[in-house]
């Protein structure tokens, strides 16, 4: 009798070629994520129309959006960080992948209006943050359900919304940071993951330098998740590769000669030092009459019950041992508030994403997610009495049941104005008019929001002035000869922090007539003509 | 001459020209009496045929300057210009005068010179590539350091990541993934090529008698009539172990001595006798094989269908150490042996993480995607491969190859075998660094130049897909890729800060060298890896030579490998032999300490 010879081969799988092999990896991981991959889609589609229904109209324009659009144009059309000279104010990344996407897509000419491109980002912004979430959420062990749920507090919150339509940096750090976590959380512990968790993070810190904070808990995080196998190369790999990168922006000062602080010139060291130490504080969150607490009550005005569920629920979320370095973002971001430094008003931005996927773990904890505890494959845990887990998932159920009623009953009168808002914005109604009426060689003092359109659709040259630019930047004070319109929204002039903060400007107005008006009170738009016989100082 | 031509109060212009001449024709004599005098007598060109020469090689050589030098000029700056052209200018008249001016062999060539052609015709395409190159460094700088970062960051990546490969992910550093090995059943020889190496050659044998497997031979290759002190000590052995231990003599009619024709003899007289056999390893004479290594093996091969079963090498002397070399005799022995122990443990110590990166790591990688050059030694083949290989090529190792070992497992891969690497700390054989600097390179030039040759002999052209021929392009010359990016990082950010590049260049330059020190990085940890695993104490200074010499080391490479370009440029193919000192043997106190660990793992 003949025997066959075949070998027993340790896994069948070795034996195939690495392609296959691929083809075979991809397959089962189709399978295995396809429920999540249905429900994830859903819940996108359904965040991402809340997010874009009305976007153009609400919230109102505000200075930062332009800003970073008038630099993210000036990158793909003039090469340069900046229209100005760039005075390391933030970290580049944030705007140099606004650019690439522009670059990419035709962004800036597919749309009527710069602005109308920055919501466009600010929604695949959220998508993604909504897609990671998800994944973070599974990462972390939490039910299906538990993941939608988080995906849907952060996506559907009122508060969120309105800061997530404004094309801030903030935005744009949201993402990477939770890609950060997702990769730190890998079941697969390779050099890989913890390195694209490290890149990500050094993504966020210079998308938007204040992501720096966060940075212990990512630590705690990919520290929980480190093999003894692998441990010496995987933090060798990912902490250098990390640094690598976020060392690129003051090497790039460096090569730039703008480092070190110097009289006269930008330099990076300088703008961080005035950022960090001499920038004028918005107080504690502890003292009822500061800045901070007026800024945190303007958002519990918007939307109190996410904020708030979420610092109930870091206690609870702590007792997850898996959990904890998410509940410490959450916690570092709410000591930002409290420190006493310079807080800007979207730090909210940073507040949301953690405060549902906190809640939503506490809640998870409670119903007798065991996984949350624990790094260990749970042993099946039959008959050890069903009555406690039992109590525990009914409680449970009707928390989420009560949360999801009052968040209903609370969100939904919120969100309808802010989907139905139909109104054109007052500076873009102004656009419009200066492109009909101004002959494109007058000399314009302008909105941030509006100046990009001035330039790459209307062509106004010489370049239209930024308004805050008009009595910080030297180059600019240089070749001022002369102003014939002013295009900047009412409270510029009516608050006496506006006064205060732009000279030129309020001198410019004394000796100017209103030519055209749109909107009204604070938020609406004057255009004035300066008189032909003022120069300015 | 121009000052005293000046002073009699002749023009300018004659004086120069006057000057030029003179020295035109000094040059020419000096050329011919001197720099080429050898080739000048024997040589069939006459006087003025050289002479005219001469001349229009020069007045080329001129006009290319003067045609360049505005070209140049303007993208840098004049004084650069002038004296890189001055170097091209050197080197084009020194190349001129070299083979054509002064060549000794007239315009037509003989026939039997085909070889010499062939040769020469290299040279030349390599001197042209390296001119061309020349000029586009001067006149494209920032395209230049654009190409050469973008190419060095893709080598450094894929280096790191070849090397981590082991820890990539925790499994692939799992104790127990190579299995537990049951009772062996496969009978096999292992082949011992050996020349003067009375030193090791009874120990060595003496080891490999008695390992743990019930059905296995050992058979020295000696050459008898050139080596009579090993024979005796083989045919002792021979006699002390009957049944295991079978001399066999390297063929008497072999005019040169490599290993590659010794094994072919040896498995040829396997087949004459009839012996049984299902594997056949090779064993360097200095190898002190684990005792349960064959045991490992037999699984291997039974579990995984493998072709080829590669094993671990392991260079152990890295220490900075002098109790680890031996006691040099003469005058002032200690203190030259302290001396050398801490002026060699720079290389030593890269070198000896080489093996432990290769072995543990980068063969792993290359193993799963099958494009595998073998080890030398510890190194097991199937019957069923031997004999594919025999019928394909007519013999089983390349005689005509530096390199067998890298050739032969290129061939597998053509052949479709799979090979399987294992490295078991315990198993691992250990080996010593070469015994000097020196030995090292001559080494490394021996490795390149058979990599080279493989690459040339187009074996790898064979292989089923894209990607493995791809991947075999990169393996063989990975060498030189590694040694020109050690080499070039620092150069390439000294050249964007120099030449004042975009930031955006300047920064993408900085890529590659900040990837040279994650590298350099991960080998201390990695040294601190080896020096846990074998129980070795790693010192400070240890580290510091790791970290110092990792530089000095990369110009090793480079040099090794321009060395090696032109030893097969120039199609010499004489072999380097690597001589054995028995350092590892020392200081284990011939092997004593292998079982002690195997019982430590156990």
């Amino acid at each position: 009798m003949t025997s066959v010879e075949l070998p027993d081969l340790t896994d069948i799988r070795e034996g195939l070629s690495l392609r296959r092999q691929a083809r075979i990896v991809a397959g089962e991981r189709v399978r295995q994520h396809a429920a999540s991959a249905c429900l994830l889609i859903s819940l996108l589609v359904l965040v991402g129309a809340v997010h874009a229904v009305g976007m153009w109209s609400f919230p109102r324009w505000v200075d930062d959006p332009g800003t970073y659009l008038s630099q993210a144009w000036s990158l793909q059309y003039q090469h340069a960080l900046s229209p100005y000279s760039y005075i390391y104010d933030h970290a580049p990344a944030g705007w140099i992948q606004l650019s690439l996407w522009s670059m990419l897509t035709n962004g800036f000419n597919r749309h009527d209006s710069a602005i109308g491109f920055g919501n466009e980002c600010m929604l695949l912004a959220k998508l993604a943050s909504c897609a990671l979430l998800f994944a973070l959420g599974r990462r972390l062990q939490f039910s299906r359900v538990g993941a939608a749920g988080s995906v849907l507090l952060f996506g559907l919150c009122p508060l969120e919304l309105m800061y997530s339509r404004w094309t801030f940096l903030d935005n744009l750090v949201t993402p990477w940071l939770l890609l950060a976590f997702v990769l730190a959380a890998s079941p697969r512990r390779s050099i890989a993951a913890a390195t694209g968790a490290a890149l990500s993070f050094a993504m966020a810190a210079l998308t938007k330098e204040t992501a720096l904070v966060v940075l212990p808990a990512l630590i705690w995080a990919m520290a929980q998740n480190l093999d003894r196998r692998n441990r010496p190369q995987v933090v060798a790999v990912a902490g250098f590769s990390g640094l690598l990168l976020m060392v690129m922006y003051p090497l790039y000062a460096l090569y730039k000669g703008e480092l070190f602080e110097r009289a006269g010139q930008n330099s990076l060291l300088g703008t961080a030092k005035w950022q960090l130490l001499e920038r004028e504080s918005s107080g504690s969150l502890l003292d009822s009459s500061s800045p901070t607490a007026h800024m945190v009550g303007q958002w519990l005005g918007i939307d109190r019950w996410l904020l708030l569920a979420g610092l109930v629920a870091i206690p609870i979320a702590l007792l997850g041992r898996r959990f904890r370095p998410a509940a410490l973002v959450l916690v570092i971001q709410w000591m930002v508030l409290v420190r006493g430094g310079y807080v800007p008003f979207m730090q909210v931005v940073n507040l949301v994403p953690w405060s549902g996927l906190v809640v939503v773990g506490a809640v998870e904890i409670v119903a007798g997610n065991r996984r949350l505890a624990t790094f260990r494959p749970l042993a099946s845990r039959r008959g050890s009495g069903l009555l406690v887990p039992r109590v525990r998932a009914v409680t449970a159920g009707l928390a989420a049941i009560c949360l999801a009623a009052v968040l209903v009953g609370s969100w939904t009168p919120t969100l309808r104005p802010m989907l139905q808002a139909r109104q054109a914005p007052p500076l873009w109604s102004a656009t419009q008019w200066l492109a009909d009426n101004v002959p494109r060689d007058k000399v314009l003092v302008v909105h941030d929001s509006i100046w990009t359109d001035l330039v790459h659709h209307y062509g106004f040259d010489p370049q239209p002035i930024i308004v805050y630019k008009l009595d910080t930047d030297p180059a600019v004070r240089r070749t001022l000869r002369r102003l014939d319109y002013l295009v900047v929204p009412n409270w510029y002039y009516a608050t006496p922090t506006g006064v205060a903060k732009y000279p030129t400007l309020t001198e410019a107005q004394k000796h100017a007539v209103v030519v055209a008006q749109f909107g009204s009170g604070d938020d609406g738009v004057r255009i004035y003509r300066v008189s032909r016989y003022w120069r300015p100082g | 001459l121009l000052k005293l031509l000046i002073a009699f109060g002749c023009a300018a212009g004659v004086a120069n020209a006057v000057q030029a001449v003179t020295t035109l024709q000094l040059n020419f004599v000096a050329n011919g009496r001197l720099t080429w005098r050898r080739r000048v007598a024997g040589s069939g060109v006459g006087l003025w045929r050289r002479w005219g020469r001469f001349h229009v090689a020069r007045a080329a050589s001129l006009l290319l300057c003067v045609a360049l030098f505005p070209i140049v000029a303007s993208s840098t700056d004049s004084s650069v210009a002038y004296w890189s052209l001055l170097v091209v200018g050197g080197v084009v008249n020194f190349c001129s005068d070299k083979y054509w001016s002064f060549s000794g062999r007239p315009r037509r060539r003989p026939h039997h010179a085909a070889g010499r052609t062939e040769t020469s015709g290299r040279l030349w395409r390599l001197i042209l590539g390296v001119v061309l190159a020349g000029f586009a460094v001067v006149l494209f700088t920032d395209a230049f350091i654009l190409v050469v970062s973008v190419s060095m960051i893709l080598v450094a990546a894929t280096t790191l990541t070849f090397q981590l490969y082991k820890w990539w992910r925790p499994e692939h550093n799992d104790p127990h993934r190579y299995g537990e090995p049951d009772a062996p059943r496969l009978p096999g020889v292992i082949l011992v090529p050996m020349r003067h190496e009375e030193a090791v050659a009874g120990q060595t044998l003496e080891r490999l008698a008695q390992l743990d497997h019930p059905d296995y031979w050992v058979v020295p290759i000696i050459d008898h009539p050139d080596d009579p002190g090993t024979a005796a000590i083989a045919h002792g052995k021979a006699r002390e172990h009957p049944g295991r231990v079978l001399v066999c003599p390297y063929p008497e009619e072999a005019e040169v001595h490599n290993k590659p024709i010794g094994l072919n003899a040896a498995v040829e007289m396997l087949h004459e006798l009839q012996i049984p056999f299902a594997w056949v390893g090779v064993a360097d004479a200095e190898d002190l094989f684990h005792p349960d290594l064959l045991k490992l093996v037999d699984y291997r091969f039974r579990t995984t269908g493998a072709g080829i079963v590669q094993c671990g090498v392991q260079l152990m002397n890295f220490a900075s150490d002098p109790h680890t070399l031996p006691l040099p005799v003469g005058r002032l022995g200690r203190a030259r042996r302290w001396w050398k122990a801490h002026a060699s443990a720079w290389w030593r110590v890269t070198n000896v993480l080489e093996y432990f990166k290769w072995f543990q790591s980068r063969l792993k990688l290359q193993a799963a995607v099958r494009v595998m050059p073998l080890g030398g030694n510890t190194v097991f083949f199937r019957r069923e491969f031997l004999e594919a290989l025999h019928q394909r090529h007519g013999n089983y190792w390349d005689e005509d190859c530096l390199t067998e070992d890298c050739k032969i497992g290129i061939l597998a891969s053509v052949l479709g075998f799979k090979v399987d690497v294992v490295y078991i700390e315990e198993l691992v054989t250990r080996e010593e660094t070469p015994a000097t600097l020196a030995g090292f390179i001559r080494q490394r030039v021996r490795w390149m130049q058979g990599f080279i040759h493989v690459f040339f002999e187009r074996d790898w052209l064979r292989l089923p897909t894209l990607s493995q021929r791809v991947l075999a392009v990169y393996v063989l010359g990975f060498q030189f890729f590694q040694a020109a990016t050690g080499l070039l990082a620092p150069v390439a950010l000294a050249l964007a800060l120099f030449h004042k590049a975009p930031v955006l260049l300047t920064l993408l330059a900085t890529v590659p060298l900040a990837l040279s020190g994650l590298a350099v990085l991960l080998d201390v940890v990695l040294l601190a890896q080896f020096g846990q695993t074998f129980g070795e104490r790693v010192r400070l200074r240890d580290y510091a030579g790791l970290v110092l010499g990792a530089y000095p080391f990369q110009v090793v490479l480079s040099v090794a490998a321009v060395w090696a370009t032109a030893r097969f440029t120039l199609g010499r193919n004489d072999w380097v032999k690597t001589r054995h000192q028995g350092v590892h043997l020392g200081a284990t106190a011939a092997g004593s300490r292998q079982p002690a660990l195997a019982e430590k793992a156990s």
